[in-house]
């Protein structure tokens, strides 16, 4: 497909391109007047500014949130006066005792298993530009894209304990209190959902050009 | 119309390609990486305005009404969000309830407001350039809004509380379910890129 044109970055072209509105500025046009997009005034940059050094940082904070937040105790169910601490695989265990086992799969899903999934895929892609890897851009691209889209969805426990915070602590057989755990639970979705933010996938398919400049089409 | 074609870089790969115009149910993907470049159809500033009013409105009812009740030894419980945001804040987990209140109620409320106050003046015939530090606001709120997300999480206390009570959805649970599709329709819709392509041609 890519036989008789090899590809070319706007980068190697010697262009900008305005993430915001998709404007395309000469490089040169821009030297003298700073980064401003001459279109819509964005911020422009060759690559998201120190995007390495800055994913690197946010996931790995979020790997180190990611253990306290599933060790220790997101709620704590008290009932006649005897505390209960749940944890969020806990919690994943009583709705399957429960009986209500798409509910437990889909908390499962997306406090334990996407948060993970999440830091997995960013450090594998941040080592994958380290070392510069042809293999498998466009799936390594759409990875990328999919684990943006399902970061947020990591917030429903954090969402359902604010509910039943409210709701039961008014009762008086029992009352139910956020623990510790769901703040660090925050931080790994907010610390993985900038990470995202950070991240260039530009970047992957720089790292592999680097390596072999005549075929950027892997 | 003569086929005016548009130079673009892939934001998802940098690769440099030209865009001809597209139909309203197409979508042009990027030759290398396939990444969407750009979705047809015009961006229809009236139809982002009545989102944004609608969603004001329904951010109301989200906020001032129930989100469920609760009925436990003949007594009855309701909660709203607010009162979610504030039994955190009392449960000293204060950064876990600005996280909440943040995304599920200011954020979305901010984002409706600046997009009728873009939206507006624009349809009034202004400049999209004066426009374009509250375009580029709006685009990046709308990751951190979360009430599809919020809706989800309040299903799943739905249920678990299903087990040891009776549990009813309040006003706020349609509330949240009207909003979520209408965030997904804003989102889609109030594309600063499709504008500026617009103003070009």
């Amino acid at each position: 497909m890519h036989a008789t044109r090899p590809p070319v970055s706007a980068a190697a072209a010697g262009f900008i391109a305005c993430l915001h509105c998709s404007a395309l500025i000469p490089t040169s046009a821009l030297a003298p007047h700073g980064t401003r997009c001459p279109r819509c005034a964005a911020r422009v940059h060759v690559r998201l500014p120190h995007s390495l050094q800055r994913t690197w940082a946010l996931v790995l904070c979020a790997a180190l949130c990611y253990v306290p937040a599933n060790l220790l105790p997101i709620l704590s169910v008290t009932r006649f006066g005897s505390g209960d601490p749940d944890t969020i695989f806990s919690g994943v265990v009583h709705l399957f005792a429960a009986g209500q086992w798409p509910i437990a799969v889909l908390v499962f899903v997306a406090s334990v298993f996407v948060p993970l999934l999440k830091i997995v895929v960013i450090i594998g892609l941040l080592i994958s530009i380290e070392t510069g890897s042809r293999a498998w851009l466009r799936e390594r691209t759409a990875l990328f894209h999919f684990i943006d889209f399902l970061g947020r969805w990591s917030m429903i426990d954090i969402f359902m304990i604010s509910i039943l915070v409210a709701i039961v602590q008014l009762g008086s057989i029992a009352t139910i209190e956020a623990g510790l755990g769901a703040a660090y639970f925050g931080a790994v979705v907010i610390c993985t959902m900038f990470a995202a933010i950070t991240f260039d996938p530009r970047l992957l398919w720089d790292a592999a050009d680097a390596r072999d400049p005549a075929n950027g089409c892997a | 119309m003569a086929p005016d074609l548009t130079a673009v870089a892939c934001p998802s790969c940098d690769l440099l390609q030209t865009l001809t115009p597209l139909a309203r149910t197409e979508r042009a993907l990027c030759a290398r990486c396939g990444h969407c470049l750009l979705v047809g159809g015009e961006v229809d500033l009236q139809f982002n305005l009545a989102l944004a009013v609608a969603a004001l409105i329904l951010i109301v009812i989200a906020n001032g009404f129930p989100i469920m009740s609760l009925q436990l030894e003949g007594q009855a419980r309701a909660t709203t969000v607010i009162e979610g945001v504030q039994a955190l804040w009392r449960g000293d987990r204060a950064e876990t309830a600005i996280l909440v209140a943040a995304v599920t109620i200011v954020i979305p409320l901010i984002r409706s407001l600046a997009v009728i106050g873009i939206t507006l003046p624009l349809l009034n015939g202004d400049p999209l350039r004066r426009h374009a530090r509250g375009l580029r606001f709006v685009a990046d709120l709308t990751p951190w809004g979360m009430t599809e997300v919020y809706l989800l999480g309040a299903l799943v206390a739905f249920v678990k509380l299903g087990d040891m009570a009776r549990v009813e959805a309040g006003p706020a649970m349609f509330a949240f379910a009207a909003l979520s599709i209408l965030s997904a329709y804003s989102t889609r819709h109030l594309d600063g890129q499709r504008l500026w392509l617009q103003e070009q041609r």
